[in-house]
């Protein structure tokens, strides 16, 4: 249990050693998981630039599974 | 700049808490689109997509902002950097890119909030499932960054480990 006053040893540890382990070889390759984190992040970038693109703006009822009913006028034809 | 012990848990508290609400607040917000999918009262259903915006603007915006801010400061002020761990690294990258899309989606919010406040729109108009994929992929990636920060993997960017040999080359010396 720490002392009163003192930062739980868990954070502690952690913020002050960030170099843990660091002396091994494997530290200068690019670990699996980052490569993994990598493509992953890249192909929702991507997926994401690509939707918002390509479909364009927001259209009311353009998710709904009838496509919407259509019998509505689009949000910017509102007469002013 | 090094942060002092006390100010750092301070930043750390701010941190956690911020990005602990944001999770919150991303859940509420698949209650509610989950409410405006199923509910089969009318009113509800356009309460559910009218309350949207004006709480997004109020309590997810700004956990957003907070929770980006907080783990910049964290980042700055400890000896973890912000580029130097692939975790830390990935975890700026994912509250920027999920702030991005949040500021984007804020247009969305407003059309469901206006077709939704319109009474000649037909409900199956009103019901959208756009906010509830969106809160669950927004989830899904503030759960990935809650795990970075948990576990820590392992592995220096190339500027962590020009950084460490320049630290170990100073205190060899």
């Amino acid at each position: 249990m720490p002392r009163k006053g003192t930062i739980p040893s868990d954070i502690e540890t952690h913020v002050a050693d960030p170099f843990r382990d660091s002396d091994s070889g494997t530290e200068n390759a690019t670990p699996t998981w980052v490569k993994v984190f990598g493509a992953i992040f890249l192909a929702a970038v991507l997926l994401f630039l690509i939707l918002m693109f390509a479909r364009g703006p927001y259209r009311p009822g353009a998710h709904t599974s009838s496509g919407g009913s259509g019998s509505h006028m689009a949000i910017g034809s509102h007469p002013a | 700049m090094i942060m002092p012990p006390r100010v750092r848990t301070f930043a750390l508290t701010a941190h956690v808490t911020c990005s602990v609400g944001w999770i919150g607040a991303v859940l509420v917000f698949l209650a509610l689109a989950i409410v405006g999918l199923t509910s089969e009262d009318a009113q509800v259903v356009r309460g559910a997509y009218v309350v949207m915006e004006p709480v997004a603007w109020s309590v997810l915006v700004p956990l957003a902002f907070a929770s980006l801010m907080t783990g910049i400061i964290q980042g700055l002020g400890t000896t973890w950097g912000l580029f130097r761990h692939y975790w830390v690294l990935f975890k700026l990258l994912i509250a920027a890119f999920a702030t991005l899309v949040l500021l984007i989606y804020m247009e969305t919010f407003r059309i469901m909030a206006r077709v939704a406040a319109d009474p000649n729109a037909d409900i199956a108009m009103v019901r959208n499932p756009s906010p509830r994929l969106h809160a669950v992929l927004a989830l899904s990636v503030l759960l990935v960054a809650t795990v970075l920060a948990i576990y820590k993997p392992r592995g220096l960017t190339p500027y962590g480990r020009r950084r460490q040999h320049e630290q170990r080359s100073i205190a060899g010396s």
